[in-house]
């Protein structure tokens, strides 16, 4: 107990929140009375302990926090070493870090609440500390194809916070008292060497087989909250190359870790912006993720400081794209577009143009890789036009915005997928109904269409108070009249394209 | 007036000079010389009369006007006055009095009808003609002869004579006038009878004319044609002029239709029973089933007990009961949220199950004749037998039902009607599941045909079960089958929201969600073998009907084909639409491996691309199925082609790349037909998209903005800088202004002068009271002071008296 005491002064030195985890932890000795020699404690004979595959089938079947406390009560961890004296894990505490191990790579997927309750037991750091020893060397023999091990390993790892956020509870203490880390100098050092095994694991992760489906999970993660953490960020970009490699998604998630490291670790990445480009596809835009894919876009191209080739390039693709995009994600590109048109002034030549010249073909390159050379500052945005009679009336209202005067403010243009596009028309009141849900859905999104589809309406007269005011208003119904058609229908299969003459084979038969 | 007009003799001291120290240029000089006195006095004199009369009336109601004749003419004397005084008496005496003078009295002139009645009685004179004159002047005669008979050159014999017969000549004379009286009086009937006789006659003749004609002086006028024409309506028998029987409105119509269907059931009953009669098997057996199944429903009415989901026993009635608040709550539902189809078409579907059997009996003895007046069918179930039942005459039960249940006819028809729509849909919903077979497609037809006949009843409730419909389908793609190629049923919904309703709206509600799901189906489903592709294809031609009146640009639809079309050539290649195999032996499908030497291509099979089973026969002629869809692919081109070829300025940069695969292509491969349509396909593109090269940058439209208007300067040419503001109008306002001041002036100082004239005027009248009363009490004082001395010399003469009497008698003594 004397020296807790003093190991408690030192530890004041870290944070405010370490006396605290100590008082929890005197309370956890009291709580077993036994152990209270602390000689005894490591003197003791070892006693049977489970063997790694036991343990694991152990952890399989029971999954109760508390079973597996008793059983670990059982156990005896540490021992003096007879030659030098230091105090070294005994190799029941190796059987079951290796245990765990095993349980975690499994075949089988562990549901994520018994993976948290799990995580509290072996995820405090004095454990972990043994543990992610472990784990690295099983990550790097970890093949691709094994879904469920890499979940259970990414899960179990999200798990576990980096020591500058949280640091949690020390685990040994609960067992015995004499432990490697309740010496002077693990203590001073905790923040470091704790860090240091984060660090390990989660450059295992990366260097290792990531399987493609918990990759696309696994980078954003990265993205967000390992790589600032990492001591040296730049190592995790090899694996971002590697992700990049891998196509669609994965490279443009990848391209989003890589745009954090340029911005906020000073990376180095030549032609990114080319590889952004090479990667605007229209099939991109028949793919899920879109909406992430879109704001990324958007991140990327944020920044006032980028060149008006590359924005005139992006542009002008982007615009290609939509010719042959879905109606999802027609909307927000437009959006894009023109936000992009506002935040770079120059591009507005894109749209309007003081002198407008004739040529022949678009000057624009589709296929040229490289952005100085595609000369799209050269071009128009043509495409608008046709999309100006694009089937979704919302889509053609949004791509008139070229016929009028530049915006001065960019505008938000939330992404909504196809669903939700055939809701909010499926909510548009017709004949008879009253106009509540309309009015729902011009609330909802009002702004926008206030914007850019009317034309700023004049000035309404202003409402009338008091006295003026009009007795009783009535209530404005929208009834849209339903359309029928006049004309008797002919056969389900014989309709004939009327307007267009061409003369088409009999193609179809019953 | 002589004293007036002589010039005043002004007294000099009364006169005040006005002096002024400078002259000043251009200014007016006012009166040198004025007589202040002589004003004053004026004005007081004005004042008297004016101000001062109202002051002494002020508080006096009535006044004393003093009307005597002349009284005011100052111009005349008394004696003038007096005269004309008098004058004025006697004239009024002498009306008086003339009042009841008859005599005096001017003429009167009796009237008739406005006109003098002399003569009136001189055109009756006229009338009744020479024969009273006559007798007059015989008379006047006879009476002169013998009144005045002397002194004329008659012989003194027929003097003699007429002295003698002078009775005789009298009574002669009486007869002679009694006869021509008689004579006159036969003859004044005479004309009575004749006048009356005539007025009968035209009175009747009027009777006549005012039945039929206008009035006669309107006879001209006829020559008009509607005139004439109208005439001609009136008199004679024009069958245009009876009038037809008029149009019947649509209700009418219907109870029309009805009954005539009635009618006609009621024939074919009666016939049945007389062939009854005549015994007829066939209809024997059959009218025996019908009582037996009559029987039976009965039967079912009262005993049967059936169970319902919970298994609890429930009784017919409840059922039904529960059926009929199921209905009421689908109707809420629908008005607040469509709800799924499923639940507005299952809701009724395990009902009635036991009557299954016995009219399966029925179905086996097909009626050749098809009533005319139908129940409507409760459930789908029945509706489906009903429809069995009639399989030849389908349509004929459908229209007689719509018939039946006009909603003008009974209260609840339009519900039943509405039902009716959902059963047809459903109808159609299931046939376009089933195996595909030309009465399948007849029957879907017939379905399509029907609800557009019933749609007209509810447009409202139609359009939202079709809406059902569609987010039902739309949610089984978004959760089930996310990536499998449209289904028969997906695409026979389309067309018939074709069929219904007009595509070519802005935005409707059905057609837009139906055009969702069209594209959603068309992007997002995985294409793994030439059936997947032949149904998206029969998809994408949907489409393109939705969208070939409109020309809308529909860019899931242009991306498919694109797609598709790379399935035609080998190599490397990207897919814009994600549902295509990118592996090699998947990603060209379409490419032929041996030369093709089929003579004619044919067209694709819809029952076959669209049934399971039938696949295992397709992959035999697999090749000709290729052909087909490569036809079909590049027909679908061509349509995109031909509907975008308004699209001047982006028209390359959606063809150009079509050209570039085409010309990948393989044709040596390819039969020779559908090698020159391709080749045909080729040369139009490329001739459209080498006349469409030529682009111009896009610039804003500026819109002129208008000018300000600007005026021109107005030059005065007669502006003097020394006086900038002259000018008439200024000018006006300047002495206007000037004027009012002065008058202002003027009237305030007349005000104050008029209070001082009434305050002098007040003042001179208590003086001249005080003066009164000051007088009358002097005079008083006067009287009472003589009265003192009087009295008091009176006493003094007294003791002078007394004194003296009293000297004397003491003297005397």
């Amino acid at each position: 107990m004397q020296l807790r005491m003093d190991d408690d002064e030192f530890d004041a030195y870290f944070e405010n929140g370490e006396g605290e985890e100590d008082e929890d932890e005197e309370v956890d000795l009291r709580e077993n009375p036994e152990n209270a020699n602390p000689e005894y404690e490591l003197e003791r004979e070892e006693g049977d302990s489970k063997s790694p595959e036991e343990f694991a089938k152990f952890l399989n079947a029971t999954q109760f926090a508390d079973e597996i406390k008793e059983y670990l009560k059982t156990l005896k961890f540490f021992e003096k070493n007879e030659t030098t004296g230091d105090i070294v894990p005994t190799k029941s505490l190796l059987k079951t870090v290796n245990g765990f191990v095993i349980y975690l790579l499994g075949t089988k997927k562990i549901q994520k609440p018994v993976l948290k309750s799990l995580s509290a037991i072996f995820g405090r750091y004095d454990i972990f500390h043994y543990i992610s020893t472990e784990l690295v060397r099983k990550i790097g023999n970890l093949k691709d194809s094994r879904v469920n091990a890499w979940f259970n390993l990414f899960n179990f790892l999200t798990t576990i916070s980096h020591p500058t956020d949280k640091i949690t509870k020390p685990f040994f203490p609960q067992f015995c008292i004499r432990t490697p880390f309740s010496t002077k100098l693990m203590k001073k050092r905790k923040m470091l060497w704790i860090a240091a095994d984060w660090d390990k694991v989660w450059m295992a992760i990366m260097t290792g087989t990531v399987n493609s489906k918990v990759s696309l999970k696994l980078i954003p993660y990265i993205t967000e909250h390992v790589i600032s953490k990492l001591k040296v960020p730049f190592k995790s970009a090899d694996f971002f190359y590697k992700m990049f490699e891998k196509k669609d998604i994965h490279a443009i998630l990848s391209l989003a870790a890589i745009f954090k490291l340029i911005t906020e670790h000073n990376f180095e990445y030549p032609k990114f912006y080319e590889k952004v480009y090479s990667l605007m596809r229209p099939s991109l835009l028949y793919m899920d993720h879109k909406e992430k894919t879109l704001t990324l876009l958007d991140s990327f191209l944020s920044s006032t400081h980028i060149p008006n080739y590359i924005v005139a390039s992006f542009i002008k693709r982007l615009a290609r794209c939509l010719i042959l995009a879905p109606v999802d994600a027609q909307e927000p590109i437009l959006g894009l577009i023109r936000n992009l048109l506002v935040r770079h002034g120059n591009c507005e030549e894109l749209v309007h143009r003081e002198e407008p010249k004739s040529f022949i073909d678009d000057p624009f390159d589709d296929k040229e890789p490289e952005l100085h050379k595609t000369k799209a500052l050269d071009s128009s945005l043509w495409e608008m036009k046709l999309l100006q009679a694009h089937w979704n009336q919302s889509v053609r209202k949004r791509a008139h915005f070229i016929d009028k005067p530049q915006q001065k403010l960019e505008s938000y243009v939330r992404f909504r997928c196809s669903d939700e596009l055939f809701s909010v028309n499926m909510a548009k009141s017709f004949g008879g109904e009253d106009g509540e849900a309309e009015k729902y859905r011009k609330l909802q999104d009002g702004e926008e269409d206030n914007e850019d589809s009317r034309p700023p309406e004049p000035k309404k007269s202003r409402k009338k108070f008091g006295k003026f005011a009009a007795k009783h208003e009535e209530k404005e119904k929208i009834v849209k009249l339903v359309g029928v058609n006049s004309e008797k229908p002919t056969s389900i299969l014989n309709r004939k394209t009327v307007t267009i003459n061409v003369d088409s084979p009999i193609l179809w038969k019953i | 007036m002589g004293i007036k007009s002589k010039p005043r003799k002004v007294n000099p001291f009364e006169l005040k000079f006005n002096k002024s120290k400078h002259d000043i240029l251009g200014r007016k000089k006012g009166a040198q010389v004025g007589a202040p006195t002589q004003s004053r006095k004026r004005a007081y004199e004005q004042r008297e009369k004016t101000l001062g009369v109202e002051y002494d009336r002020k508080n006096k109601i009535s006044k004393i006007v003093d009307k005597r004749v002349g009284e005011r003419d100052s111009t005349k004397t008394d004696e003038e006055k007096t005269a004309m005084r008098f004058v004025e008496e006697r004239t009024k005496n002498f009306k008086r009095a003339a009042k009841y003078n008859l005599g005096e009295d001017e003429e009167l002139t009796l009237t008739h009808g406005g006109k003098a009645l002399s003569d009136i009685e001189k055109y009756d004179k006229s009338m009744i003609s020479d024969s009273e004159d006559d007798e007059d002047q015989i008379s006047s005669k006879m009476v002169k002869i013998a009144h005045f008979g002397g002194g004329d050159e008659k012989s003194t014999e027929d003097k003699v004579k007429e002295k003698i017969s002078r009775e005789d000549m009298i009574s002669n004379l009486i007869a002679k006038t009694k006869m021509a009286r008689n004579e006159k009086q036969s003859q004044k009937d005479e004309l009575e009878m004749m006048t009356e006789n005539l007025d009968a006659k035209f009175s009747n003749l009027m009777q006549k004319l005012t039945g039929g004609f206008r009035p006669t002086g309107r006879e001209k006028l006829e020559k008009d044609d509607f005139d004439k024409l109208a005439f001609t309506l009136k008199t004679e028998s024009d069958p245009r002029a009876t009038p037809a029987n008029r149009k019947l409105t649509e209700d009418e119509l219907a109870q029309e239709d009805r009954a005539n269907l009635e009618r006609l059931e009621a024939a074919r009953l009666n016939s049945l029973k007389n062939s009854h009669q005549s015994v007829d098997m066939d209809v024997d057996v059959n009218a025996g089933k019908l009582a037996k199944e009559r029987k039976n429903r009965e039967k079912s009415e009262r005993f049967e007990v059936r169970f319902n989901e919970d298994g609890k026993m429930i009784r017919e009635e409840d059922s039904d009961e529960d059926e009929a608040e199921g209905s009421d709550e689908e109707e809420e539902e629908a008005e607040d949220s469509e709800e799924d189809l499923d639940d507005l078409l299952e809701e009724d579907e395990d009902e009635l199950e036991s009557e299954g059997e016995e009219e399966s009996a029925e179905k086996q003895t097909k009626k050749k004749e098809v009533p005319f007046v139908f129940e409507m069918p409760k459930n789908y179930k029945k509706f489906c037998e009903l429809l069995e039942q009639y399989s030849d005459n389908m349509s004929d039960v459908l229209e007689r039902l719509v018939k039946c249940h006009h909603p003008s006819l009974k209260e609840g028809n339009k519900k039943l009607l509405n039902k009716m729509f959902l059963l047809c849909l459903r109808w159609f919903d299931d046939m376009s599941r089933e195996d595909l077979t030309e009465q399948v497609i007849q029957e879907m037809d017939l379905a399509q045909k029907t609800m557009f006949d019933l749609l007209k009843f509810d447009i409202q409730y139609g359009v939202r079960c079709i809406r059902a419909l569609i987010r039902q389908n739309w949610k089984n793609r978004q959760e089930k089958d996310k990536s499998t190629p449209a289904s028969f049923s997906i695409i026979s919904l389309l067309r018939l929201v074709a069929g219904l309703f007009p595509v070519s709206d802005i935005w409707h509600p059905v057609v837009i969600p139906a055009f969702f799901l069209a594209t959603n189906v068309i992007s997002n489903a995985k294409i793994a073998n030439l059936r997947a592709l032949s149904r998206q294809i029969c998809l994408a031609h949907t489409i393109l009907d939705y969208v070939s009146e409109t020309r809308k640009y529909v860019p899931e639809l242009v991306s498919f084909v694109k797609s598709a079309l790379l399935l035609a050539i080998s190599g490397e290649k990207e897919f814009s639409t994600s549902g295509f195999p990118i592996t090699a032996p998947y990603s060209e499908m379409l490419v032929m491996q041996k030369p093709q030497k089929c003579a004619k291509i044919a067209p694709i099979s819809i029952s076959a691309i669209f049934d399971d089973e039938k696949s295992q026969e397709m992959s035999e002629d697999e090749e000709n199925l290729k052909l087909s869809i490569l036809r079909s692919i590049c027909s679908l081109t061509q349509n995109l082609r031909v509907m975008y070829s308004s699209q001047n300025e982006t028209y390359n940069i959606v063809f150009r790349p079509f050209l570039e695969i085409l010309s990948k292509i393989d044709l040596s491969q390819l039969p020779t037909e559908l090698s020159g349509e391709i080749d045909e396909l080729k040369c139009a593109i490329r001739a459209e998209c080498d006349q469409k090269r030529k682009l111009t940058q896009l610039s804003l439209k500026k819109t002129e903005k208008s000018m300000l208007k600007m005026l021109e300067p107005r030059f005065e040419w007669d502006f003097d800088p020394e006086r900038p503001n002259k000018g008439k109008k200024w000018d006006e306002k300047k002495v206007m202004q000037k004027q009012l001041k002065n008058e202002q002036r003027g009237a305030i100082k007349e005000l104050r002068k008029d209070t001082a004239f009434l305050a002098r005027k007040q003042m001179s009248n208590v003086k001249s009271r005080d003066l009164q009363r000051k007088n009358a009490t002097k005079r008083l004082m006067g009287g009472l002071m003589q009265q003192q001395g009087e009295w008091n010399k009176e006493m003094r003469t007294k003791d002078v008296e007394t004194k003296k009497e009293a000297g004397k008698s003491g003297g005397k003594r």
